[in-house]
């Protein structure tokens, strides 16, 4: 989404009217030219500096525009600016089998983003601001990742939405919220697609923040993994103090070690629709019990509050996240290493519920690196227990039918899990195969083709002594 | 027993938002240097910051023509100021898009004694309503619009303007964060916070002398009114109305539907001792008089400007400030707007049970009202009754609701 101020150059055409009370108005028709973003924290790209248009506006009189009077553009005249002729990028999951990466602009922001795509879903990364995860939408094209576009902390930060990184000691709100991260060359194979990100931070110094972003034919989600990397301060010039004694001011000789504390994170906004909205909830086991929020929207929009105790669960044993609607069953899932997350948060009073998951702080030297994983995986149904979660992902079909993953994670001893299937004509079984995520943690998975006709779909699984089940509608 | 506010005094304490040309609100820094600026050109003005919202604040003073003359001074400088950085003034109940409400608290003063000030505050619990109709000037409010008139008084103005309790002159002690609220632990004055953020300085200074001359009147007429459990639930109702409909509102008042501008119609008469006082008669009350005349509050003129910007709240923000350069802008408006009807009121009990979902808690439907705790309650237990919720206990044991459907 994108907002631009624009001056006013001349008043083309002007109608007067009175409406049915009574009120003068006037109607213009307005040439424009584009002075920058109308938020000021967003860049603009700079070619649209100085681009004029023609708009239309009304105003109330005696209060009609002048000629060099400054107005703000929505979002749909923004973008007949930014993007007047490029067509929509297609948004749409693959066939079965394919991965797909397409470029385009599909939020009409003037900036690109890369859309990878399988069977199964449809990812919308935007490299422009914080490579963050902005979409992730299933086959029948309903997202996961909500934008609320939120104004949170006098302009300073806005609440972009979708999934986005958060390197703490970068400061608060921080920088990669709304920057740009650079594009590596995509990897695209039968397989795989995946393409790098990385941003080198101006806070803390030297340190470098690096996403990979891949997604699988046959796997219902996508994976990333955070390289977070550390140069080292500044060697100093020769007579200048090195500034690395032990801080005391008088210098005994011992050099203090150069590294950097990195706590990383994620925040986002998961989507919470449907009538009505409090059948929104998140599963996450904690403390060694299944904790469930339910969404629930404030009465007049978002309250200013501090996050407080108890938005926040710990324990993360497990290593995931549910969030469900338990109307459609509609679920995505968020993994992250077992015992790597240390705190996640759940505000449930914002328009959209914002969720953030933080991990424990790590150090590292100079010249070092530390790694993350996360995993998001969308499904047709889940459950969830305080040790494992299951979930069944409806893909496109195709001739060969239509794709079924079955993914369970758990952290219980589980070897080769089979799940049976109950079908509208039959029984059939599929054994689980494990994958390791690195960072993530472990799944173990199944895409299973089968006919449209053998759908609703029953799939049961056992892991340790419990026993999860899903239904699946085609 | 002698006069409770001795001498009559006003103020205000008046919030305003300072918008880049962008439409963003400035900085809080920014707002500080801006009042530095300011209070080096006005020794005797005492502006200042409010987070990043400039707040003026004139002093205390003994008349109404003094406190325009003032205001007016004040204007003119930090208008002035303002221009040659570019930025621009947007005087509102709240930033379309931004976050925090802006209000407008008017100080009555002079009072030392804690128990008429805690007498005069729940004299005042029937006024505070139709004054917020009054000063509706909040439509649109986080992006969202259609609801109320003044959202920032729905919301409570972030628990800054709470409904007000009936409180015990013994046993109560200081607190803040009311629709009126007794100062006298740590100033001089009672407060009225209810008000959203004005757009007019001629406006605001009738409106001190209309709270001032109503307040006057309470200490002098109203300090032993008994109030009924149903009397205070009519005026909390009320307060949910003035709200939702402005100066279209319906009050329920002394068991009858009563419209609000015929009520404040009343309280300009009662107003006028105090005001006399303060050496400002009904006469000058010129804008005030028109809008209660016309069903119009500053509310139904941004919502005219709002509808013309397609309900973007950005769009709207930056043609409401270019707007706002005229000083005058409402009272223009004032002059060309048609009469609006009154309204048939909604019921308060609906719009509770339309907030029941599945598994709402307990606060949040507190939050959604300005009932008390036990009225909320009562209204609760009667949607159960009724078969129309189901009552719950979360894992900690607090309650929630469950529609029936």
């Amino acid at each position: 989404m994108q907002r631009l101020l624009v001056k006013v150059l001349k008043k083309m055409q002007e109608t007067r009217y009175r409406d049915r009370n009574g009120l003068e108005f006037v109607k213009y028709r307005l040439r424009v030219k584009v002075e920058g973003s109308a938020i000021g924290a967003l860049s603009v790209p700079k070619a649209v500096i100085g681009k004029e248009t023609t708009i239309g506006r009304e105003a109330m009189l005696p209060w009609g525009i002048k000629t060099r009077d400054l107005i703000v553009l929505d979002p749909v005249e923004s973008a007949r600016v930014l993007q007047p002729r490029k067509p929509a990028v297609d948004l749409g999951c693959t066939g079965p089998g394919r991965v797909e990466l397409r470029s385009g602009d599909p939020d009409r922001d003037g900036y690109d983003e890369d859309v990878l795509a399988n069977q199964f879903l449809a990812a919308v990364i935007q490299p422009q601001r914080g490579a963050r995860l902005l979409s992730l939408k299933d086959c029948s094209g309903h997202d996961r990742f909500a934008s609320p576009f939120e104004y949170i902390m006098a302009g300073k930060y806005i609440l972009l939405g979708g999934a986005e990184p958060v390197l703490f000691e970068s400061g608060s709100p921080g920088e990669i919220w709304k920057s740009e991260f650079d594009r590596g060359e995509p990897s695209v194979s039968d397989a795989a697609v995946e393409i790098d990100y990385s941003r080198r931070l101006k806070e803390p110094k030297g340190v470098t923040i690096r996403k990979n972003v891949r997604v699988s034919s046959g796997f219902p989600g996508t994976i990333e993994h955070y390289t977070v990397s550390y140069a080292g301060k500044k060697e100093p010039a020769e007579g200048e103090t090195s500034g690395q004694d032990s801080g005391d001011g008088v210098g005994d000789g011992k050099k203090k070690e150069d590294r950097a504390n990195v706590t990383f994170g994620v925040r986002m906004s998961t989507r919470s629709d449907g009538d009505p909205v409090s059948l929104n909830v998140f599963e996450l086991p904690a403390g060694g019990e299944l904790v469930r929020v339910r969404y629930h929207r404030p009465p007049y929009g978002r309250r200013w509050r501090w996050r407080d105790w108890r938005d926040e669960h710990f324990g993360l044993k497990p290593g995931f996240l549910v969030a469900r609607n338990e109307g459609d069953g509609r679920a995505m899932a968020v993994l992250f290493a077992p015992g790597s997350g240390c705190l996640v948060a759940v505000r449930s009073d914002y328009p959209g519920p914002e969720v953030m998951i933080r991990h424990a702080p790590r150090k590292v030297k100079k010249g070092g690196r530390t790694r993350f994983g996360l995993a998001f995986l969308i499904g047709n149904d889940a459950v969830s227990t305080s040790a494992s979660m299951f979930m069944g992902s409806v893909g496109r079909g195709g001739r060969g039918g239509v794709p079924v993953a079955l993914t369970l994670r758990t952290a219980r001893r589980v070897d080769a899990p089979r799940v049976a299937v109950r079908t509208a004509t039959g029984r059939r079984s599929a054994t689980l195969t494990a994958v390791d995520i690195p960072g993530a943690g472990r799944v173990h998975t199944k895409t299973i083709m089968l006919p449209r006709a053998a759908f609703p779909l029953d799939c049961t699984v056992r892991a340790g002594n419990e026993t999860l089940s899903v239904r699946l509608e085609a | 027993m002698g006069r409770i506010f001795e001498p009559l005094t006003v103020g205000y304490d008046w919030e305003m938002a300072i918008l880049k040309a962008s439409g963003e609100n400035v900085t809080e820094n920014d707002v500080e240097l801006l009042s530095d600026d300011l209070r080096r050109k006005l020794p005797w003005a005492a502006p200042g910051t409010d987070l990043e919202l400039i707040e003026s604040r004139i002093g205390a003073v003994e008349s109404i023509p003094e406190l325009l003359r003032k205001s007016e001074r004040f204007e003119r400088e930090l208008r002035a100021l303002i221009k040659k950085k570019n930025w621009y003034l947007l005087r509102s109940g709240a930033r379309p898009f931004e976050r925090e409400p802006v209000g407008a608290h008017i100080h009555v003063g002079t009072i030392g004694e804690w128990a008429g000030a805690i007498r005069i505050q729940n004299a005042m619990v029937p006024y505070a309503a139709p004054l917020a109709a009054l000063m509706a000037n909040s439509p649109v409010y986080r992006g969202r619009a259609g609801e109320y008139k003044s959202y920032r008084v729905a919301s409570n103005a972030e628990w800054c303007s709470a409904p007000q309790p009936l409180l015990s002159p013994m046993f109560s002690r200081a607190e803040w964060g009311r629709d009126v609220d007794v100062k006298t632990a740590w100033g001089a004055t009672v407060e009225l916070r209810i008000g959203d953020g004005v757009s007019s300085t001629r406006l605001m200074c009738e409106l001190v002398a209309l709270a001032a001359g109503v307040m006057y009147h309470a200490s002098e007429h109203e300090l032993d009114r008994e109030m009924a459990e149903e009397d205070y639930r009519a005026m909390m109702v009320n307060r949910w109305r003035a709200t939702k409909y402005g100066l279209q509102a319906v009050f329920r008042w002394n068991g009858e539907e009563l419209p609000v501008r015929t009520l404040l119609t009343r309280m300009v008469d009662m107003a006028q001792d105090g005001m006399a006082l303060l050496d400002f008669g009904k006469s000058d009350l010129r804008i005030i008089r028109s809008m209660i005349a016309k069903g119009q509050t500053q509310a139904d003129f941004q919502l005219a400007v709002f509808a013309k910007e397609k309900g973007d709240a950005h769009r709207f923000t930056r043609a409401l400030a270019n707007i706002q350069r005229d000083p005058s802008a409402f009272e223009k408006y004032l002059r060309r707007a048609p009469v609006l009807p009154d309204v048939a009121p909604a019921s308060h009990e609906d719009e509770l049970l339309s907030r029941i979902e599945v598994e709402t808690p307990h606060t949040h439907l507190f939050r959604a009202t300005p009932l008390s705790p036990a009225q909320l309650d009562m209204v609760l237990a009667g949607f159960a009754r009724d078969g129309l919720i189901l009552e719950g206990r979360d894992s900690r044991g607090l309650r929630n609701y469950t529609r029936v459907r």
